[in-house]
């Protein structure tokens, strides 16, 4: 017989949904696997010139296309350039662009769609357009154009200051600044409708309804209440974007709108690398590798993070 | 149903003519004019005048955009600036067939592979096979063209030797291109078919058609099948068309002669009007494919229509 009266009442969950997420998503294994892989990558990114062997613009033209060995253990490139180094110099690249354009995205986009769903009514209209608009516009080739007028802005002399300006800061990054630039203006569109269709329901809930009655401004009902419910899907989806940025510098690379050479981007050394694939394959193969690693890297985290934070499977 | 129809059509006009906007204000935002260039150096300002003048490119730009305009109703997408002599048309007609060959046998791998993979991943759910084929499909999402390329090179050309390195002409040099291409199109309709046919068999219809006793070939194929199959034949008209922006980096590993390359040569070269011409029939392309999609799933699902 069941013995109610001595039963050890059930403990409630102490735990916050962030740390019920947490938990769900250390289980997934693939996802904590991304997670590890994109920690040994950042720590090459930071650490890069320490643990590369040479740096990554350094060619020996006598050794120019080595194969694979003792000197150069994944070979050097038709410049003579040590293949290794330039592949973790790449992280650098590749790491930035995704985390820069995942912020930039999440920023704008947050900002606009919170914004517009919360208003309401005109604002939200007019504001909706122009997303609706943007969005119709295939967004690589948008970026293509972007980054043709971007980089013949650099190669010829300009008289604003303005422009001379960006265009030196560019150089200093190894022309990452405009691929930064062109990869924000495009990608903020989707989040400010996720977020955009969040603020509109959120608004409705009683408990914002609760905090408008008890006096709360607005700009306090957007940051203290609205906000902190959208993060947690905008992160996920943010999160689910960065291989898409990924690939998008590697492809600008790739067809020679990216980086300046010799920034070594993996889209470019694959792009110098399929030349001589007949030959020396290696080139194409190990960049190829390394990035389909990143993507594959963030996309099981992505996955990962939204199954945890999806609130249909919640205990 | 034809309201419908009508009033997307309608929608398309200023989408498309928004883009021609953005299109041509960004062109003609390269600085110095295509005639400025470092390659365009070599003529004396005398003839660069003469250029402008002859392509009216010094007249005010408005004027310049209801010009590309009115040609561009007509069909004529103007002349190239750096191969002169030649029109845009008809350097869009040299590279549009091998990108049109490539992009439909692409899609063929997409749909042969994918769609399949799907079907049988959501009929064994959890088994071996599911995991297997999500796996392979994560695989395909994840792996850019850019990579699947060489390998696949390296793998069937050069080690095995029963594929040519690149180049086109044979149907032997259409296979690694347009497996590249079509794979991560076969791994999203893997999922989609998947998540799909997984959705459609926790229906109550599928549940009737079970406890009326039919066989369960047929409750997959003619009940769950046509159902599931709804927004997998949807989400095919965006990806042909993403297979034509994709087309760009397997035409350049498998050097093959297609739009896609005349593409990159053109942006290299600020070749204006070929950029544009280009990016426009892009564009074009896959706002017709957006609006195929929509028209046909309003015709599939009877639901859609009445919204």
């Amino acid at each position: 017989m069941h013995d109610t009266e001595n039963e050890t009442p059930r403990r409630p969950s102490k735990d916050s949904p962030g740390r019920d997420a947490l938990r769900r998503l250390l289980k997934n294994r693939l996802a904590v696997a991304g997670a590890v892989v994109i920690l040994i990558l950042v720590l090459a990114a930071i650490f890069a010139p320490l643990v590369a062997p040479r740096p990554y613009d350094e060619g020996d033209l006598v050794m120019n296309n080595a194969v694979p060995g003792k000197e150069y253990p994944l070979g050097a490139d038709f410049m003579g350039r040590d293949m290794l180094s330039r592949l973790i110099y790449g992280t650098r690249i590749s790491l930035t662009v995704g985390f820069i354009g995942a912020i930039t995205a999440f920023l704008i986009g947050i900002t606009y769609g919170t914004i517009s769903g919360f208003r309401g009514g005109k604002t939200d209209s007019v504001m909706m357009r122009i997303v609706d608009i943007l969005y119709a516009f295939p967004t690589l080739l948008l970026i293509i154009l972007l980054m043709v007028v971007f980089k013949t802005t650099l190669s010829t002399a300009s008289r604003s200051p303005f422009v001379t300006s960006l265009t030196a800061l560019d150089h200093a990054f190894g022309g990452l600044l405009f691929i930064m630039i062109g990869i924000g203006l495009t990608s903020w569109v989707d989040m400010a409708r996720i977020s955009r269709g969040m603020a509109l329901s959120l608004r409705e809930t009683e408990f914002v309804q609760a905090a408008r009655a008890l006096g709360a401004t607005n700009t306090r009902l957007v940051l203290k209440h609205v906000m902190p419910n959208l993060l947690g899907p905008c992160i996920v989806t943010v999160t689910m974007r960065i291989p898409g940025f990924i690939g998008t510098e590697a492809f600008l690379s790739f067809i020679g709108l990216g980086v300046d050479p010799p920034t070594p981007s993996w889209g470019m050394m694959i792009s110098e690398g399929t030349r001589v694939m007949r030959a020396y394959p290696h080139q194409a193969i190990y960049p190829g590798l390394a990035l389909a690693l990143v993507m594959l890297a963030f996309n099981f985290l992505g996955d990962g993070l939204r199954d945890a934070v999806d609130p249909r499977l919640k205990q | 149903m034809t309201e419908y129809i009508i009033r997307r059509l309608l929608w398309t006009i200023p989408t498309l003519l928004l883009i021609s906007l953005i299109t041509f204000f960004l062109a003609h935002a390269i600085p110095g004019g295509p005639f400025a260039g470092p390659e365009m150096k070599r003529m004396s300002p005398e003839v660069i005048a003469n250029l402008n003048n002859f392509y009216h490119l010094k007249d005010p730009i408005w004027k310049q955009y209801v010009d590309y305009l009115w040609h561009l109703v007509q069909g004529d997408l103007g002349p190239s600036y750096a191969s002169r002599g030649r029109t845009v048309n008809e350097i869009i007609a040299q590279g549009l067939p091998a990108s049109a060959v490539l992009g439909l046998f692409a899609l063929l791998v997409a749909m042969v592979i994918g769609i399949p993979l799907g079907i049988v991943s959501a009929l064994k759910q959890n088994t071996a096979a599911d995991y297997l084929g999500m796996f392979v499909a994560v695989t395909g999402v994840s792996v850019p063209s850019m990579t699947l390329g060489p390998l696949l090179v390296l793998v069937f050309a050069l080690k095995l030797k029963v594929l040519p390195v690149a180049q086109w002409g044979s149907w032997q040099q259409v296979v690694l291109p347009a497996f590249t291409l079509g794979f991560g199109s076969a791994a999203i309709l893997a999922r989609l078919t998947r998540a799909s046919m997984l959705q459609v068999l926790r229906e109550d219809y599928i549940r009737t058609a079970r406890a009326k006793g039919l066989p369960q070939r047929r409750v997959t194929v003619h009940h769950a099948l046509r159902n599931a199959l709804i927004p997998v034949v949807t989400v095919i008209g965006p990806l042909f068309a993403g297979l034509v922006t994709g087309s760009m980096i397997v035409e350049q590993v498998f050097a093959i002669p297609g739009m896609g390359k005349f593409f990159t040569m053109s942006v290299l070269g600020r070749d204006y009007a070929v950029i544009m011409g280009t990016t426009l029939l892009y564009a074009v392309f896959l706002v017709l494919a957006n609006l195929v999609v929509d028209i046909t799933y309003a015709r599939l699902d009877p639901r859609i229509r009445y919204s």
